[in-house]
């Protein structure tokens, strides 16, 4: 039976290695911890440090700033002898605790007492119709690609959405030599500029973006404010375009080879949710998220959350929220005093609390306007793994169905293979519209094992039907 | 304090067949459930429609069960998948083989039409099956139904027989009152009146029948499930095997639903569920033995049932002894097959009816 | 144009891959669906019910779109990174199994 169980008993296992389970991993083993950090990916970094491919050189004479802070990661980790468990994807955390992964030949189970939830985020994206057509992809999607996988993903390009990620790819793609055709932006140009003063309090991010923006400018890209995708056509040599401007009503064509279309950031939950830990609905935290205390401990004992997994801070105050977490972690396993714990909280909390003016502004031009959601045709798929559009959806809601969960019972929306990933915001957020109720009253989709499919084969490896665990034969 | 005629406490299956029956024949009834109607088991169920698995006694009951579920559209739903397929029990070694002679053998007897057929003749029925099998049970009188439609299937045809259906409804205490009439008492403080009283509250069935102070020891069998993704057509049968640890069926939506009681953790106190990973293994091992091709997929979801089972593995339906117009229904171990039929038994014998439900007697427990 | 970013990062080897018997080169290491998109091979696969086409789409191995059959097994090109010699089929799955 191939279920290696790893016998060696970690005082932690962190989930994700992104800057907060980094950092979070490194503050543990200082205190003499015996940590393994996991991820899916085959190096650390998580989504915005993400590691190019094991097979690509850097060049020495032209350093990407991302790419060394990613390989200082990598070695702290290795300096503090912290167990790294990569190419490796969580399927399943049972309580107690027990994690339990698949990579590209076996499953493999690990136990702990205490676990570190650093899984980051995943990318909102509003639906319109056509969406679904190849060539439509994530902003986010299309930032990993140009910074992690170093491609454009054609020579032209419209990016549509909200957020600091139009601005960042639209940088990018221009200074890869690609064109884009065109930013559709459902903010105004008036709440970037009111932002600005939120923005400013940190000064990295806010000269990355005066420079991004200066770009846009130079290139002259059209930008279309207040506006939003409402519609998209497959035809020769690309997509076609209609988008809506949600202040005139006018509508425009535009078009272009590829789509990169984003709405800012959720949480991931799937592990939380499969402990069933307690969760709260805050829109500015980016929808549903874990319930945590002022230190990330969450309701379940032992689980601590790091990064923006515990609500969207961004990528610098990552770092602070894993520091946060695990000194929580530290205190609770009685391993550094109340004094240290009161101390060090402190600094941190006060680094924490200037960057939620930031994260503030960010989550505001990430805001979903009422009218995006109003506006999604009936016929447009929501649930995309099992193709279930608005109509559907709204169907069973007529038919008495009360919660998501009796939602996704009914018609099989998020059933699928991404198991409501990428669709239950969206679906909530139609339901919510629809019945004018909030969406806490709709609870959020049960989480429920493997959290990604797993590959039966990796399972099986070759086995003896004999050896097959004996189970009590049912009764004649 | 409303009133009705029938109140039924558990709208799975059983409560539901009951209930529509009823209605069906101009009663008041009132079906109340903590959850959504058939949220429990029956919602989560693998739906197998099987002589094989079914306990060789209850033969006659999944075989009438059996053929209403064949005929949904008359009295349940049209929009309910429903299918019926060829059944096979495969054997792989000499010691399965006697045990798949021995359960046909029995299960024969009581009425089902089964017959041990030989590895190529198996093979002839489904081409998918592993062909190291020894030899297989095979029966006609086969099938599943998609369990997690039951629930809407059932709220609609309850409604349109004036039903009154009372979910996220929790029951706080039960009197019977001076009028002989049962008083239900709900844990928002809310109360109903019930002339007549059932009990079908499933898994939970022991800490209902507390409330007419009945002690009787009701079994939970956490049952995990495993849904694959899905797949081109890679089985025609529902598949089973002779130790009876294997149900393998796949969908029209090309999923495969690999189930067979392997246990994982829960419990009723909390309703917690927990999936065994060595367990889920070992189920998967069974499946792609029988099955190759089911290699090829991901598994997409996992997730549990609570199973009722009373000691003797049997039944409990009919009159609660000592208390007028009460009844039971529940722990039809592999009743998913005869729940509809059991359902209708116990209607017709509130009815007035002359049924025989002493097989099922609670009375053997007290 | 050849849409790889060269300024930072050198490539490792040249190499082939096949997909539904079509050549297609690329560089040992890269991903697998990014190399598809930019070889302008979107449709990866046909969507359950209405049978309308799919591909890469969040490139972060959560919404599961851009799964590809690799010896006759389904994974999500996003995870895959590309050696010499894959054999990769994209297009109606149904179909390309079909042989019972």
């Amino acid at each position: 039976m191939i279920l290696i169980n790893n016998k060696t008993k970690y005082d932690v296992i962190v989930i994700g290695a992104g800057p907060s389970g980094v950092s979070s991993a490194i503050n543990c083993a200082k205190r003499g911890l015996k940590v393994l950090i996991v991820d899916s990916n085959h190096e650390a970094g998580g989504q915005i440090y993400r590691a190019p491919p094991k097979t690509y050189k850097s060049i020495p004479k032209n350093k990407l700033e991302e790419n060394e802070i990613q390989k200082k990661m990598s070695i702290e980790l290795k300096n503090y002898q912290i167990e790294t468990a990569y190419n490796h994807t969580v399927w399943q955390v049972s309580p107690g605790f027990k994690v339990n992964a698949f990579n590209d030949f076996s499953t493999i189970q690990w136990e702990t007492k205490s676990l570190i939830i650093a899984t980051g985020t995943y990318e909102k994206i509003i639906p319109f119709e056509g969406w679904t057509i190849p060539g439509v992809i994530g902003l986010a999607a299309c930032t990993v690609m140009l910074k992690s996988h170093h491609f454009i993903p054609s020579k032209k390009i419209i990016l549509a959405g909200n957020g600091p990620l139009l601005i960042l790819v639209a940088y990018y793609i221009s200074k890869f030599g690609g064109k884009v055709d065109a930013i559709v932006d459902t903010c105004s140009k008036l709440d970037w500029i009111r932002s600005t003063l939120s923005l400013i309090t940190n000064q990295k991010n806010f000269n990355d973006g005066i420079k991004w923006i200066f770009k846009i400018f130079l290139n002259r890209i059209p930008v279309h404010s207040n506006c939003k995708i409402e519609k998209a056509v497959e035809v020769d040599g690309g997509i076609k375009v209609k988008i809506l401007n949600l202040k005139t009503g006018e509508y425009k064509n535009i078009f272009s080879e590829t789509i990169a279309i984003g709405h800012g950031l959720t949480p991931s939950t799937d592990i939380t949710r499969l402990l069933r830990a307690e969760h709260i609905y805050d829109e500015h935290k980016g929808g549903w998220i874990a319930k945590v205390d002022r230190f990330l401990r969450s309701s379940v004992n032992g689980v601590y959350l790091a990064g923006d997994g515990a609500g969207i801070s961004g990528a610098l105050a990552a770092s602070d929220k894993g520091l946060l977490a695990s000194t929580a972690l530290l205190y609770d396993k009685k391993i550094i005093s109340k004094k240290e714990f009161d101390t060090n909280t402190r600094k941190i909390k006060k680094k924490l609390d200037k960057y939620e003016v930031f994260a503030k502004a960010i989550s505001k031009l990430n805001s979903i306007p009422k009218k995006l959601i109003e506006n999604i045709h009936e016929d447009t798929i929501i649930c995309r793994c099992e193709d279930i559009t608005k109509k559907e959806i709204l169907s069973a809601v007529d038919q008495g169905a009360k919660d998501i969960n009796q939602i996704k019972s009914w018609t099989r929306l998020g059933m699928g293979p991404c198991q409501g990933r990428t669709c239950q915001y969206t679906a909530s957020k139609i339901i919510a519209e629809y019945l004018n109720c909030e969406i806490e009253n709709l609870g959020y989709l049960t989480g429920r094992s493997p959290i990604r499919p797993v590959p039966i084969d990796r399972v099986l490896g070759d086995f003896d039907y004999e050896k097959i665990t004996k189970v009590e034969a049912a009764p004649l | 304090m409303t009133q009705t005629d029938i109140a039924i406490i558990g709208g799975g299956v059983n409560g539901s067949s009951t209930g529509l029956e009823l209605a069906k024949n101009g009663l008041n009834v009132t079906i109340i459930d903590k959850n959504f109607i058939c949220r429990g088991a029956s919602g989560v169920n693998a739906g197998t429609l099987t002589m094989h698995m079914t306990r060789a006694q209850l033969i006659p009951y999944a075989k009438k069960g059996w053929e209403l579920w064949m005929n949904t559209s008359e009295w349940l739903s049209k929009e309910i998948e429903v299918e019926k397929k060829n059944g096979l029990c495969l054997a792989f070694t000499e010691d399965e083989e006697k045990l798949l002679i021995e359960r046909s053998k029995v299960r024969k007897k009581y009425g089902a039409d089964i017959k041990v057929i030989s590895r190529k003749e198996a093979q002839r029925v489904d081409s998918n099956i592993n062909p190291n099998i020894r030899c297989a049970a095979f029966c006609e009188m086969d099938g599943y139904v998609s369990a997690n439609q039951t629930g809407y299937a059932y709220s609609k045809a309850l409604k349109e027989n004036k039903v009154n259906i009372l979910e996220n409804y929790s029951v706080s205490e039960i009197e019977y009152n001076n009028n002989n009439k049962y008083v239900i008492v709900f844990e928002n403080g809310e109360k109903l009146i019930a002339s007549n009283l059932i009990l079908a509250t499933g898994v939970n069935l022991g800490k209902t029948l507390k409330f007419l102070q009945i002690d009787i020891n009701i079994k939970c069998l956490p049952q995990q499930l495993i849904v694959s993704e899905r797949m081109p057509k890679i089985m025609d049968t529902v598949i089973t095997v002779a130790n009876g640890k294997l149900s393998l069926k796949q969908f029209n939506n090309g999923t495969v639903l690999i189930g067979g009681g392997w246990p994982g953790i829960g419990n009723i106190e909390d309703n917690y569920t927990e999936t065994k990973p060595e367990n889920l293994i070992g189920n998967m091992m069974l499946a792609c033995h029988a099955i190759p091709k089911l290699k090829n997929s991901r598994v997409a979801r996992v997730w549990l049932g609570l199973e009722a089972e009373t000691d003797d593995a049997m039944p409990i339906i009919g009159e609660i002894p000592n208390f007028k117009n009460a009844y039971v229904i529940g722990s039809i171990h592999s009743g998913y097959t005869s729940g509809p039929y059991m359902g209708k038994l116990l209607a017709e014998k509130i009815l007035g009816k002359d049924v025989d439900l002493s097989l099922f007697d609670i009375k053997r427990f007290l | 144009m050849d849409l790889r970013v060269s300024s930072y990062f050198d490539r490792s080897k040249k190499v082939n891959i096949n997909v539904n018997n079509m050549k297609i080169e690329a560089y040992e290491g890269e991903c697998l669906a990014v190399v598809l998109f930019v070889n302008k091979i979107k449709k990866l696969r046909l969507s359950p019910k209405k049978k309308q086409s799919r591909g890469m789409f969040c490139l972060m191995g959560s919404c599961q779109e851009c799964a590809v059959l690799i010896d006759d097994k389904k994974v999500i090109s996003c995870n895959v990174f590309i050696k010499d010699g894959m054999k990769i089929k994209v297009g109606d799955f149904d179909k390309q199994q079909n042989k019972i």
